[in-house]
């Protein structure tokens, strides 16, 4: 027996063979929700909470009940507040998911999400509260853009270390985010540039009426066009690294920066292009939570807030940068984040510190478990057709000649 | 690169790291004078000395830790998080078993196991190195923040902590005295550490097959070197030292654990292994550098009133400038972030 027949042998073989092609891309996806619920029931069980009522609590802070029949009154009242809180979340990350997918097809991380949320937010701020006459709607449109603008010279600026002194990207990112957070606390802070009316608290002033963005679902809380502009973005995303040819030079200076300065592109250039791009698209996030949601920015919360930008890379990572992924890992990210908020959970079935600590710890395993079956599903993929491949060899090595003719 | 320069490389430490330190140092304490004018004395003195050691420490130890991994070809990212799983459970140890050794040893532990999910990850299953470091840091975050709200949220701080001593050193001479007398024990660890590191990486079997392997896995593997095993002994060993700093925040510093109490030092060792050239004692001083600017920001707020936030960016923006300006021709290892074999 050779080897390569001896490969193509075995009960690990013989189920691999056995489960026909698609069904092991479910299996695998599968095996990964069975993962990472298994985990977080292990988490729950450990803090002495029943882990199946803990995540049904969950799953209703999510507002999963507005989906359901038979959910009634107050019960489905207070589901669709649930689902429009997952709404409000969604927004963001969506657009920091994009800040993330973007770049990294042309081969870059940007962990500066984080930061580029925080400039956009400041620059919404500073224009969204100045009193600049009768601009009507133009008041949000023009806050946005400086957001925008804010978060890709951010941004921007980030890439250009790397571009012009080789330093590591991810690093010079990170060290942006940190920088972005204590410049806001200084400009919030009582005499910053941003500080409001009240001398004892940092903290802004309110954003103007004519500079919000126009609610479309719910009171209070509502859902707010943010939402539309969002998807919009990740459409075009996907629209420009698809159909056009900055797309193309993005995904081919990722794909292979050698081959493309060959090929007469502009490195550098195109690098900068998509961490403004990026940049943009996270300022924007800043930009739509201010205008239209939160509305005042407090310097104890600028941390909180920004996490967004943290998750948003966990989010392009889960939807393998593509757009549709981008949208479903959005929901279930914000899912998570808004079901395990003190507002939404039960604090008698898991108390919401515990939960939101347990949605971040979810996420990491998230990530790592589909980073590392990135490599593991082609794996099985290849081992299935090589061991077909063999055991057809096999049988027609095992056939007579006159068998064989027939 | 020619058999003779690839040779050169493995076998011999580089210079170089030591001058752009100096000069750095050089010229934040330039400013600080030309800041204060006459009262700088009150700034620069022993005590500042002390105190930069102190802040200097955990970013050492991390810094260490990522030598030993990516010298051995793997990314580290997730330092931050092993050193906050050291920066927990070092307490809870602490805590529970009422020892400060066991809490040490299970603060290695911890950041031993976080490590492994990460070599698991990037070594066996072949992930991004970044994406898996940075699954680490989410999963650190989160399992951290989850145990201390399960375990303390009612009391903060633990009472009754019995935290790792200080080193009592009384009858140093003069300043001396101020600088060394009083440092916590994991100081001195750390001092100890570096040459450690050092002498493992340059002088022993061991370490020319790690750096062997970061360099060239094929050529390593070609001469009967299991790959594997150098690359997840090197980032298990990391994930230990890195807690180790995390342990000496919680354990040794402060004497209570917060919830992503680490703030982005993980990261700034990480920058501070690239500023020193890859090599255990430009990381050492690189991390001085950076722990110096903290102790400095700390010192200036309090003698020039300038603002605090403004005065917390000193460690993130002296990093920056230390990662662009002056980082010189240094050449990260060569297979530094590649997966092995290169294909499935």
């Amino acid at each position: 027996m050779t080897a390569r027949t001896r490969a193509a042998s075995g009960w690990r073989t013989d189920l691999l063979v056995a489960i026909p092609a698609p069904a092991l891309i479910v299996i695998v996806a599968g095996g990964l929700v069975l993962v990472t619920l298994g985990i977080a029931a292990l988490a729950i069980a450990i803090t002495g909470h029943d882990p199946v009522q803990a995540l049904l609590g969950i799953g209703k802070g999510m507002g999963i009940g507005a989906f359901l029949p038979g959910v009634e009154g107050r019960e489905r009242t207070s589901a669709v507040r649930n689902l429009q809180q997952v709404l409000i979340f969604a927004t963001p990350l969506l657009l920091t998911a994009v800040a993330t997918a973007l770049p990294l097809r042309a081969g870059l991380f940007n962990i500066g999400a984080q930061g580029q949320y925080l400039f956009g937010a400041y620059a919404a701020i500073a224009v969204g509260t100045a009193d600049l006459g009768s601009l009507g709607p133009f008041h949000a449109v023009l806050a946005t853009l400086a957001a925008c603008a804010a978060g890709a010279a951010f941004a921007g600026a980030a890439v250009m270390l790397r571009t012009l002194s080789g330093a590591n990207e991810v690093i010079v990112t990170i060290m942006f985010n940190w920088i972005a957070i204590f410049l806001g606390k200084w400009a919030l802070a009582t005499g910053g540039p941003l500080h409001g009316d009240d001398p004892d608290l940092p903290r802004s002033f309110e954003v103007l009426e004519s500079a919000r963005l126009p609610a479309i679902w719910g009171n209070l809380q509502a859902v707010h066009a943010g939402i539309f502009v969002a998807l919009a973005v990740v459409l075009l995303f996907g629209w420009l690294m698809s159909r056009t040819s900055l797309g193309f030079r993005l995904r081919a200076v990722g794909a292979n920066p050698f081959a493309a300065r060959v090929a007469g592109m502009p490195i550098r250039r195109t690098l900068l292009v998509a961490f403004a791009l990026g940049g943009a698209c996270a300022g924007l996030a800043g930009a739509m939570d201010l205008l239209g949601w939160r509305g005042q920015l407090t310097a104890s919360e600028l941390e909180i807030i920004s996490g967004v930008g943290i998750v948003g890379i966990a989010v392009a990572l889960l939807g393998a940068g593509r757009p549709l992924g981008i949208v479903l890992a959005t929901l279930l990210f914000a899912g998570l984040q808004v079901g395990t908020s003190s507002r939404n959970i039960d604090p008698t079935v898991l108390p919401s510190e515990l939960a939101g600590n347990l949605a971040t710890m979810l996420q990491g395993v998230i990530v790592l478990a589909v980073a590392g079956s990135a490599f593991l599903l082609p794996r099985l993929q290849a081992q299935r057709a090589a061991a077909l491949a063999t055991r057809e060899a096999v049988a027609r090595a095992a056939q007579t000649p006159e068998e064989a003719i027939a | 690169m020619s058999a003779q320069a690839v040779a050169a490389r493995i076998t011999r430490p580089r210079l170089g790291a030591t001058f752009r330190v100096v000069l750095l140092a050089a010229l934040a304490l330039g400013l600080t004078v030309a800041l204060l004018g006459g009262s700088a004395g009150d700034v620069l003195n022993a005590g500042l000395v002390a105190a930069t050691f102190r802040y200097a420490t955990p970013i050492v130890f991390a810094a260490l830790g990522g030598i030993l991994s990516e010298r051995s070809g793997i990314v580290n990212i997730g330092l931050e998080g092993m050193m906050l799983g050291g920066a927990f459970f070092g307490l809870w140890g602490a805590y529970v078993t009422g020892s400060w050794p066991l809490g040490i040893l299970l603060a290695v532990v911890a950041g031993g196991v976080l490590a492994l999910a990460h070599a698991a990850a990037s070594v066996t299953l072949r992930a991004n190195q970044i994406v898996s470091g940075l699954a680490v840091n989410l999963l650190a975050v989160g399992l951290t923040g989850f145990l201390f709200r399960t375990t303390f949220s009612d009391i903060g701080a633990p009472p009754g902590l019995q935290r790792i001593p200080d080193v009592r050193l009384e009858s140093l001479p003069g300043p001396l005295a101020v600088m060394f007398d009083g440092q916590n024990l994991l100081v001195w660890v750390m001092f100890l550490l570096v040459p450690a590191v050092h002498f493992l990486l340059y002088r022993t079997v061991g370490g020319l097959r790690l750096r062997a392997v970061g360099e060239s896995p094929g050529a390593a593997a070609t001469a009967g070197i299991s790959v594997t095993r150098i690359r997840y002994l090197a980032v298990v060993g990391s994930g230990m030292i890195a807690a180790l700093g995390g342990c000496f925040l919680s354990l040794g510093f402060v004497g209570t654990f917060t919830e992503n109490m680490t703030a982005g030092r993980g990261f700034i060792a990480l920058a501070a292994v690239i500023f020193g050239g890859w090599t255990p004692r430009g990381a050492f001083l690189a991390a001085l550098l950076f722990g110096g600017s903290t102790a400095l920001a700390q010192r200036l707020q309090l003698t020039a009133g300038i603002s605090a936030d403004l005065l917390s960016i000193a460690p993130y923006a002296l990093t920056l400038i230390a990662l662009v300006g002056l980082v010189g021709r240094h050449r990260a290892p060569r297979a530094l972030g590649q997966p092995y074999p290169p294909s499935a």
